[in-house]
């Protein structure tokens, strides 16, 4: 059947590093975004939901934006542009060890080589960047790095000297492979004690250059574990996090500013954004506040819970409250084909005048 | 092969915080207040609402902001 309406565009959310029960760990919510692409004509979300490690899955239909490029094309001050391939540029801390990074600089061979992803030359920062882990009053994972000027400098670098078009940034954490909330997040439970210091240095790139980019820990391999939970199994499969990476900065979409324009034709802005589908505790997001003061309708969904005790309900926030990501799918349905989901119901109230 | 490079400088420090917020009603958007409220102790890089006192019409919020002025 020819398509004769506006690809149905879908906004998939799973905040890093606030121990999201699906998407939480090791790419686990890649299954959702699978499912929710298969239904949607278009499909936006972020690395932590694609990201699995060794393992990702690519989706013609589906856009990978960095969650400081997602604030800022929900409130509509950037669109963004799909692209046939990126150069990829590969930035790697001073911190890593020679062993580890050679595992990383075999990594990206094995993506050219293999993928036939476009990579630049490398570059190393002139500091260690000094990652910090943190944990806030509320459970989420934050943190900061200790060198910022040192990671920009080096991905200024790469866009300006080696042409790439987006950054995969390769940093040092910290081995602590006895912490409680390592063994927790490796049990598959508990909050991802790296992922909001990973959020913090991809941001920082974005910001500060407005072209894709993504992150991926470099950390010493951990001692087998037979009671690894699947959902963080991923992790447990070779010597880096990259693949993934590189696979989904190849193909990310560009970032195009207002003071840009809105000419070029096939530039998405917020505005053609169909539906969100976001966990119900987590609304409390700069995206999810920016849709909902645009009336993009929101589907929150109970069971993947968090950290998080910032719930629709709770701000205001119009929703379809769901319990699970089995009806989400089933409201994008009925809302792609126009049909209201309160007709596949079985008490349907009767029309009222307008008081 | 791997690239060398020159003294660019980037003077910037990030800064984690945590506040609150009030919810009372208003027609500036939310997002708008709470961005408000985090510029004065620097530029918002990422944050977001963590709990919601509706009793005291408040919001916790928690946050990493950049400092622009200060040498890296």
């Amino acid at each position: 059947m020819t398509q004769i309406q506006a690809p149905y565009t879908v906004v998939l959310i799973v905040p890093t590093g606030i121990g999201a029960a699906i998407g939480g760990y090791a790419g686990d919510a890649l299954p959702v975004a699978r499912a929710i692409a298969h239904v949607a004509d278009r499909l936006i979300t972020h690395p932590n939901v694609m990201n699995g490690a060794q393992l990702y899955w690519p989706m013609a239909n589906s856009l990978y934006v960095e969650g400081y490029g997602l604030d800022h094309f929900a409130a509509g001050h950037w669109g963004l542009r799909p692209v046939c391939q990126n150069r990829v540029g590969l930035l790697l801390d001073q911190a890593i060890e020679p062993d580890l990074r050679l595992r990383h600089l075999q990594a990206a061979d094995a993506a050219r080589a293999t993928l036939g992803l476009q990579l630049t030359d490398y570059v190393v920062t002139d500091q260690p960047l000094g990652v910090e882990l943190r944990t806030a009053s509320s459970g989420a994972t934050w943190g900061t790095i200790q060198h910022p000027g040192s990671l920009l400098r080096a991905a200024k670098k790469l866009i300006h000297e080696a042409g790439a078009e987006a950054i995969a940034v390769v940093a040092r954490f910290p081995d602590d492979e006895d912490s409680d909330a390592l063994q927790s997040y490796r049990h598959g439970q508990g909050v991802d004690p790296l992922a909001g210091a990973e959020a913090v240095i991809s941001h920082l790139i974005v910001r500060t250059f407005q072209v894709p980019c993504a992150h991926a820990p470099a950390l010493s391999p951990l001692p087998p574990d037979p009671d690894v939970s699947p959902r963080s199994a991923a992790e447990e499969l070779g010597y880096t996090f990259l693949p993934c990476v590189l696979a989904g900065l190849s193909r990310a979409p560009q970032f195009v500013t207002s003071s840009q324009g809105r000419s070029p034709i096939e530039t998405i802005w917020a505005d053609q954004v169909n539906a969100v589908v976001i966990p119900e505790t987590a609304c409390g997001g700069s995206a999810v506040l920016s849709f909902s003061d645009a009336a993009t309708p929101i589907i929150t969904v109970a069971d993947n819970t968090t950290t998080m005790n910032a719930s629709s309900e709770q701000l205001m926030i119009p929703a379809y409250r769901v319990q699970s990501y089995l009806e989400a799918i089933g409201i994008l349905v009925s809302h792609k084909a126009g049909i209201s989901p309160t007709a596949l119901q079985p008490h349907l109230p009767t029309i009222k005048p307008l008081n | 092969m791997s690239i060398a490079y020159g003294e660019d400088r980037f003077p910037i420090t990030t800064l984690f915080l945590e506040l609150s917020v009030s919810f009372t009603a208003s027609h500036q958007p939310l997002r708008e207040r709470i961005e408000a409220a985090l510029k004065a102790h620097g530029e918002p890089l990422r944050w977001a609402i963590t709990a919601v006192d509706l009793d005291k019409q408040s919001l916790r919020v928690e946050a990493v902001v950049i400092h622009d002025a200060v040498g890296p």
